[in-house]
């Protein structure tokens, strides 16, 4: 599950509430602060400045597009995005409908780069 | 959802255990019951809205903002109550009052997003409102945005009152990849509609809002909730459109599954579908600032 999307190690100053820890996030001597997988909410970026932590590595699955260039880099990252999100939905004309829906929105907030 | 026995009686015990639930501001209560006389009037209504200075002052804030776009500022909350109408003040009282409601307990550390929760409420509730519009249900519009805003109510509930283990219910939901509803069910065995329920039950809201916010991942189920399998079912479908555009963030990033006769009952299409999305999404910007004027 981990590296599904591109990440990039941002400095405390550039994070953003909703952004996603692409890693664990431990300290030097081994305590582990923050769970990959983790929304940062704007306490917990509080805290890391108040820590003294550098930097840290974000995937794009929380990132605006305006943050950081596109949430997506290439088209198929975006359908692999969606076909995750529509996971359990049975393979049907259908569900393909809504998934192009997805896409087409998903894009419009957040043009892939390529 | 009937559930039974044993896991309401955890579910029970549980919320016993809180030891204060939110309580919404008793003008809330008060207003709604006065909308239902024949001979109330504005400047009653502004009366009572007025012995609540907070909420008085985001409504008029609300009011003067661009959304509503009125061409000089509103300063008077009856005048404000006489353009908007009672339904769409009842609406705006309440949207105010639960996000005020919330706001004042903080989530502690990794939890749920708040902003970003309120958006996708906000995002469930317009979606509702314009499906209700295209779909030959105007008259339900109002109450259909109501029940979009509140669909939710419960995971705050739990991200407040249960944080750790709810972290680790959302950690599990991401990592397993297992929808949140079912995660939330290993764990608790009940989950966010249930809780939500309860919670409006405790507010006393209408009974068809408490079958909506308990309903919207199983709109079809139970037979006592049929006069409201209509609304139920547009929730349904109008969280699934902004879970499919990522406006906002629930804790859930898995599309809801899909109750295609709840699709079918509602007359629902892939052309409507497109039209409310794009809707949806013109409205973003306004969303984020409506929540930033009356959190």
């Amino acid at each position: 599950m981990a590296h599904r999307f591109f990440m990039a190690f941002l400095k405390i100053k550039q994070l953003k509430g909703g952004m996603v820890l692409a890693e664990d996030l431990t300290t030097s001597d081994g305590r582990k602060l923050l769970s990959e997988g983790c929304v940062i909410s704007e306490v917990v970026i509080n805290k890391l400045e108040r820590l003294g932590i550098p930097e840290v590595n974000v995937s794009s699955a929380g990132l605006d597009g305006v943050n950081h260039g596109a949430r997506f880099q290439t088209r198929e990252e975006l359908s692999r995005y969606v076909n995750r999100k529509f996971f359990g939905f049975e393979e049907s004309e259908f569900t393909e409908q809504l998934k192009e829906l997805s896409r087409k929105y998903l894009n419009e907030q957040t043009p892939v780069r390529k | 959802m009937s559930k039974p026995p044993s896991v309401n009686n955890k579910l029970k015990k549980v919320i016993a255990g809180v030891t204060s639930l939110p309580t919404l501001p008793q003008v809330v209560s008060k207003v709604n019951s006065m909308l239902s006389d024949p001979d109330v009037t504005a400047a009653k209504v502004g009366d009572v809205i007025a012995t609540d200075p907070s909420l008085t002052a985001r409504i008029l804030k609300m009011v003067n903002s661009a959304y509503y776009g009125f061409p000089h500022e509103i300063v008077q909350i009856s005048h404000a109550i006489s353009i908007l109408g009672f339904i769409t003040t009842r609406s705006l009282l309440l949207t105010t009052s639960v996000i005020k409601t919330f706001g004042s307990l903080e989530s502690k550390g990794c939890n749920l997003d708040y902003t970003e929760f309120w958006v996708h409420s906000l995002a469930v509730a317009t979606a509702s409102r314009n499906l209700a519009k295209h779909l030959g249900a105007i008259a339900q519009a109002e109450d259909l945005y109501i029940a979009g805003l509140l669909h939710d109510i419960g995971k705050l509930v739990l991200s407040q009152y249960f944080s750790a283990d709810y972290q680790k219910v959302l950690q599990q939901s991401h990592d397993r990849s297992v929808r949140l509803m079912d995660a939330e069910t290993e764990s608790f065995e009940f989950t966010h509609e249930d809780v939500g329920g309860l919670l409006a039950v405790k507010w006393d809201l209408p009974i068809k809002l408490i079958s909506s916010i308990s309903n919207h991942h199983h709109p079809l189920a139970g037979d006592e909730n049929k006069p409201y399998f209509f609304n139920n079912s547009i929730v349904h479908v109008a969280d699934m459109l902004c879970k499919m555009m990522d406006i906002g963030d629930s804790g859930d990033e898995f599309v809801p599954q899909l109750d295609k006769k709840a699709w079918a009952l509602i007359g629902m299409s892939v052309r409507v579908a497109d039209t409310v999305m794009a809707e949806v999404l013109e409205q973003k910007s306004n969303i984020k600032k409506i929540f930033s004027e009356i959190k």
